[in-house]
C-alpha cells in the first residue's frame, strides 16, 4: 500500500489545492513531501526484512495496461529522491512567494504524483502515461509564472519537442507488444519480449527510446530546448526538472531499456554512447562560457547527465549503479545549487557572475557551505558527486578506454568551470552587499550539505539499496 | 424495434407539440426519449441471438453499442445546447429536424440492406442541409447550407452510383448475400468500383481528404450549436455506418482496398494536420483537426479483426472532446468572433470556460491518461504490424496537432489582458464531460 499512496497522495493533494485558494499551500505540499519521504524511508526498512511493497490493479486488462507497482530498490531511492524534492521545493523559495500560490504549488504536486508514479510502475504504459503526465504540470507553471520575453515560444518549444520524442517510445513498446502472443505491458513480459527479438530490431527499439530520453535528459543534439527553459521557468520549475523530471529518462534507460535490449545496444547502440560523450564536453564548454550563474547550473546539469547516460550505456553493473547513484546525487546537488541561486538572486537581484564579487568577506559561512557543494559538483572524493561518477567511469571504461578518458576530462572540465563561477562571485575586490542568511536558509543549506557529505563517505547504504533488485 | 419506433417519433411528436402550442414540453420529450433509448439499448445488450427486422436492418449487439454511444452523445448535445435552440425563436423546427437527423443517424448503425443505408444517409443529411443555413439573415451561413447541400448531393449521387454497380453484379440490396458473393467469387472490376464508388461517397460525408473541401467552409459557417452537432453525432454515424459496412458486408474485399485506405488516412492527416496549424480562426482550425480525426476512424478499417472496440472508443472520446469544445466556443462566439486573437488571457476572467476548452484540445490533442490519446493508441496498435508507415505518419502529424491545440491553449493562458467576460452556463454538465474524459480508458472494458 506504500506505492499506491506514494502515488496517489501527491495528485490527490496537487488537485484539492489547485481548486482551493485559502489552503496554506506552500506549506501543505512541503508537509505531503515530508510524509511521503517518511513513507519512503518506511519501504526502505521494510526491504531489510524482506517485505517487497508491491501492488497491482488491473486497468484495461484487454491490452494489458495495469496500474502496477513495484517499490525495488532503484525505486526506492528515486522515489525518496522525488519526496525529497516535494519537501525541499516549496521551502526553498525563502520567502518569496508566488502569487496564486495555490494553483503553483497545486500544479507542483501533480506532477511530483506524475513523476512518482513513473518511478515506482512496473507497467511500461503506465510509465509512459507518468512520463507525459509530469509535463502539463510544468507547462502551465512556466506559462503562468515564468518571466522574460517571448515565453510562450519557449513552452511551446519545449512541450512539443517532449512529445515528439515521447512518441517514439511509445512507437517501441508498441512494436515490443506487437511481438507478443497475449499482449501486456508488465516489465516482465516486456523483457521477455524484447529479448526475443533479432539484435537490429532490439537496435531500432533502443533508437526509438533514446530519442524520447535524449529529448528529455537532454543529449546533443536534443539539447536546444533546454537552457532557455530552465531560464525562464519559476526557479521552483527549475528545480523539479533539474533534479526530478530529467531523471525520468536516465531511470527509463538504466530500468527499462537495458534489460530489454542489451544485444541492441551493444552492436547497434554506440552511437548513442557517442552523442552522451560529445554532450559532456559540448556542456562543459558551453558552461564555461556562461555568465549567469542559473544557465552556468542549467549546463553542468546537461554535463552530468551527458555523464549519467554514457555510463548506463556501458551496461555494466558499475555502470548502472553508478547511474542510480549519480541520479540521486545529482537531484540532491541541483537542489542545493538552485537554492544557492535563490538565495544570491534574492539578496543581489540579478545572478550576473561578473558583477559580483567578494561575499566571502561579507559572509564567510554561506561561501563554505557553497564551496562543499561545488566541490560535490566537481565530483571532488569524499562527495557524494565522485562515488557516482567514479563507477560510471569505470563502467565506460570497460567498453572503451578512449570514451572513458574523454569522459574523465569532464571531470577537470567541470572544476574550471564551477571554480570559476565561485571565484567570481565569492572572491575578488568587489564587495557585494550581502545580507546573512536567515535561520532556515542556514538549516536547508546545512542539511544538503551534509547529505552530499555523508553520501560521498559513507554511500554504502544507499548502494546496498540500489543493487537490491527482485 | 422500441428503439426506432422512439426516435422515428420523435420528430413527429416535437412537430405536434407545436402546433399545440405546448413548446415548454418539448426539451422534457427529447430528454426522455434519449433516456428511453438508452433504456431499450441496455436491455438487449447483451442479447445472443440476433432478430432481424423486415430483411432491412438488426440490432446486433455492434448496432446496440453503436446506438448507446450515439445517443449519450446527443442527449450531452441537446442538454449543453438547449439555451442555443431555444433563443433562436423557432425552437420546434430545430428540434424537429435535429429528431430526424438523429433518426438517420441511429439508421446508419443497423442497417443489413444497401437500401436502408441509403435512406439512413438521406434521412441523416437533408435535415443537416437546412439546419447548416439555420441563421437565416447571416451570409456565411446561407453558404454554408447550399455548399453543404451541393457537394452533400454529389456525395450520395456516388454513393448510390455505386451501390447500383454492387446491385448489378451480385444481384441483391441485402448485406449478407453481397458478403456470402463476395467470397465465394472473385471479385470482379465492376464490384470493385462499385465498392470504391461506395467508398468515395463515405470518404465525402466523414470529410476524409481529398473529398473534405466541403468541411472548412461548411463548419465555419454554420451555427456553432449545428457544427457541434455535426462534428458528434453526424460525424459518428457516418464512421460507424462505413466500419459496419467495410468490415461487415465488404470484409472480402478489403485486401484490394487496404493500399487506398491507408493512402486516404495519410492524405486526411497530413492536408489537415498541416492546415490546421496555419487556421488564426478556431472554429476552422477545429474544422480541420475534424478532418484530421476523420483520418483516424478512416484508418480503424485496416484493423486485422472485426472487433470494434477501438473505433467506439475513438467516436465516444472524439464526440465528447468536440461536445466540450463547441459549447465552449459557441459561449464565447456569441459576443465575439472565434479568432485566435479574442482568446488571449481569456483564462483570467474565464478559468472555467478556459480550463475545459484546455482539457478538451488536450484530449483531442491525445495527450494521456485523456481519452483521446487511448483512441489513437487502441487505431496505432492495431495497425502498426501491417501498415508501420502509417503508424510512424500518425505520430508524426500527431505531433503537428498538438501544435495547433496548444496554440488555443497557450493563448487562453497567457499574461495578456482580456475584457472577455464569458456567459458560463451548464457548468456542472461540461465538468462532467471533462472528467469523463479522464477516465472514459476505464470504460473500454464495456463496449
Amino acid at each position: 500500500m506504500i506505492a499506491l499512496s506514494l502515488f496517489i497522495l501527491p495528485l490527490l493533494t496537487g488537485l484539492v489545492m489547485l481548486n482551493s485558494p485559502s489552503l496554506p499551500s506552500k506549506k501543505l505540499a512541503s508537509a505531503i513531501g515530508a510524509i511521503m519521504t517518511l513513507l519512503v524511508v518506511g519501504a526502505w526498512v521494510r526491504t531489510a526484512y524482506g517485505v517487497t511493497d508491491q501492488f497491482h490493479i488491473g486497468l484495461i486488462e484487454k491490452i494489458g495496461f495495469n496500474a502496477s507497482f513495484l517499490l525495488s530498490g532503484p525505486s526506492i531511492a528515486m522515489a525518496l529522491l522525488t519526496s525529497l524534492a516535494a519537501f525541499l521545493i516549496p521551502i526553498t523559495s525563502f520567502g518569496k512567494d508566488q502569487e496564486a500560490s495555490h494553483r503553483f504549488y497545486g500544479w507542483m504536486m501533480v506532477m511530483v504524483g506524475a513523476m512518482m508514479g513513473a518511478f515506482i510502475t512496473t507497467n511500461a504504459l503506465f510509465f509512459y502515461l507518468c512520463y507525459e503526465l509530469a509535463l502539463i504540470p510544468i507547462f502551465f507553471m512556466i506559462l503562468k509564472w515564468g518571466h522574460g520575453e517571448n515565453l510562450t515560444k519557449i513552452v511551446t518549444r519545449f512541450f512539443l519537442y517532449t512529445l515528439f520524442g515521447s512518441l517514439f517510445m511509445l512507437l517501441s513498446m508498441l512494436y515490443v507488444q506487437s511481438t507478443m502472443e497475449v499482449p501486456s505491458f508488465e516489465m516482465a513480459d516486456m523483457i521477455k519480449a524484447a529479448n526475443a527479438l533479432s539484435s537490429s530490431e532490439q537496435g531500432w527499439i533502443f533508437a526509438g527510446f533514446f530519442i524520447a530520453f535524449a529529448v528529455k535528459m537532454p543529449v546533443f543534439p536534443f539539447h536546444s530546448w533546454q537552457p532557455s527553459t530552465y531560464d525562464r521557468s519559476p526557479i521552483q520549475g527549475t528545480m523539479l526538472l533539474a533534479a526530478v523530471m530529467l531523471k525520468m529518462a536516465t531511470f527509463g534507460l538504466a530500468y527499462w531499456v537495458l534489460p530489454m535490449v542489451p544485444q541492441g545496444i551493444k552492436e547497434h547502440g554506440q552511437w548513442a554512447v557517442v552523442l552522451s560523450v560529445i554532450s559532456i564536453i559540448y556542456a562543459s564548454l558551453m558552461a564555461i562560457s556562461q555568465k549567469r550563474l542559473k544557465l552556468l547550473i542549467a549546463y553542468s546539469s546537461v554535463a552530468h547527465v551527458g555523464m549519467i547516460a554514457a555510463g548506463l550505456l556501458s551496461n555494466t553493473e558499475q555502470g548502472t549503479v553508478g547511474g542510480y547513484f549519480e541520479m540521486f546525487s545529482h537531484g540532491l546537488l541541483a537542489i542545493a545549487l538552485f537554492a544557492v541561486y535563490t538565495i544570491i538572486e534574492n539578496r543581489v537581484g540579478h545572478d550576473k557572475m561578473n558583477e559580483m564579487g567578494g561575499i566571502r568577506t561579507s559572509n564567510p559561512t554561506f561561501a563554505f557551505l557553497f564551496f562543499i557543494l561545488v566541490m560535490g559538483s566537481v565530483a571532488l572524493p569524499f562527495t557524494s558527486g565522485f562515488v557516482g561518477e567514479f563507477l560510471l567511469i569505470q563502467g565506460l571504461s570497460h567498453i572503451s578506454l578512449l570514451w572513458a578518458g574523454i569522459a574523465g576530462l569532464s571531470v577537470i572540465l567541470g572544476a574550471a568551470y564551477m571554480l570559476r563561477g565561485f571565484q567570481k562571485m565569492m572572491l575578488g575586490n568587489g564587495n557585494t552587499p550581502f545580507e546573512t542568511l536567515s535561520i532556515s536558509e542556514y538549516w536547508i543549506l546545512g542539511g544538503l550539505v551534509a547529505a552530499v557529505i555523508i553520501l560521498g563517505i559513507y554511500p554504502a547504504p544507499l548502494l546496498n539499496l540500489i543493487q537490491m533488485t527482485f | 424495434m422500441t428503439i426506432l419506433l422512439i426516435s422515428a417519433l420523435l420528430g413527429v411528436i416535437l412537430l405536434a407539440l407545436e402546433i399545440f402550442k405546448m413548446r415548454s414540453l418539448m426539451f422534457p420529450v427529447i430528454v426522455l426519449s434519449m433516456l428511453g433509448i438508452l433504456a431499450g439499448t441496455i436491455i438487449d445488450w447483451g442479447i445472443s441471438e440476433n432478430i432481424m427486422q423486415q430483411n432491412m436492418m438488426m440490432n446486433d449487439a455492434f448496432a446496440l453499442r453503436s446506438i448507446a454511444i450515439l445517443t449519450i452523445l446527443a442527449l450531452g448535445w441537446f442538454i449543453t445546447q438547449r439555451n442555443a435552440i431555444e433563443e433562436t425563436g423557432n425552437s420546434a423546427d430545430l428540434y424537429a429536424l435535429l429528431a430526424f437527423s438523429f433518426c438517420g443517424a441511429l439508421l446508419m448503425t443497423n442497417f443489413t440492406n444497401m437500401v436502408m443505408l441509403f435512406l439512413a444517409i438521406e434521412i441523416l443529411s437533408i435535415p443537416l442541409y437546412v439546419l447548416a443555413a439555420s441563421k437565416r439573415g447571416n451570409k456565411a451561413s446561407n453558404e454554408s447550407g447550399f455548399k453543404y447541400f451541393i457537394l452533400g448531393s454529389t456525395a450520395s449521387a456516388i454513393l448510390l452510383f455505386g451501390i447500383t454497380l454492387i446491385y448489378g453484379v451480385t444481384g441483391t440490396f441485402d448485406l449478407y448475400r453481397i458478403h456470402d458473393f463476395i467470397a465465394e467469387n472473385s471479385s470482379s472490376t465492376l464490384l470493385m468500383a462499385g465498392i470504391a464508388m461506395v467508398l468515395v461517397g463515405f470518404g465525402f460525408k466523414i470529410s476524409a481528404a481529398p473529398f473534405h473541401f466541403w468541411a472548412p467552409d461548411v463548419y465555419q459557417g454554420a451555427p456553432t450549436p449545428i457544427t457541434g452537432w455535426m462534428a458528434t453525432v453526424v460525424k459518428g454515424a457516418a464512421v460507424l455506418g462505413m466500419y459496419r459496412l467495410f468490415k461487415g458486408a465488404f470484409d472480402g474485399a478489403m485486401p484490394a482496398l487496404e493500399g487506398i485506405i491507408a493512402l486516404l488516412v495519410a492524405l486526411s492527416l497530413i492536408i489537415a494536420n498541416g492546415m490546421a496549424a496555419i487556421q488564426t480562426n478556431v472554429k476552422r482550425m477545429l474544422a480541420y483537426s475534424g478532418i484530421s480525426h476523420a483520418g483516424f476512424m478512416l484508418a480503424s478499417l485496416l484493423l486485422v479483426s472485426f472487433d470494434p472496440t477501438s473505433i467506439f472508443f475513438y467516436v465516444l472520446s472524439y464526440g465528447t472532446a468536440s461536445l466540450l469544445a463547441f459549447v465552449i466556443l459557441y459561449n464565447l462566439g456569441k459576443e465575439h468572433d472565434e479568432d485566435l486573437s479574442t482568446f488571449h488571457g481569456i483564462a483570467t476572467n474565464n478559468p472555467m470556460s478556459a480550463a475545459l476548452l484546455s482539457i478538451s484540445l488536450l484530449s483531442m490533442a491525445g495527450i494521456p491518461p485523456l481519452a483521446g490519446f487511448f483512441g489513437k493508441y487502441f487505431i496505432i496498435q492495431g495497425i502498426i504490424q501491417n501498415h508501420t508507415w502509417l503508424a510512424v505518419v500518425m505520430i508524426l502529424t500527431s505531433v503537428v496537432g498538438m501544435y495547433y491545440y496548444l496554440k488555443v491553449i497557450m493563448a487562453m493562458y497567457s499574461k495578456q489582458t482580456s475584457n472577455v467576460h464569458m456567459h458560463e452556463s451548464n457548468r456542472w454538465i461540461l465538468s462532467i464531460f471533462a472528467i469523463a474524459l479522464m477516465g472514459m480508458f476505464v470504460a473500454v472494458q464495456w463496449l
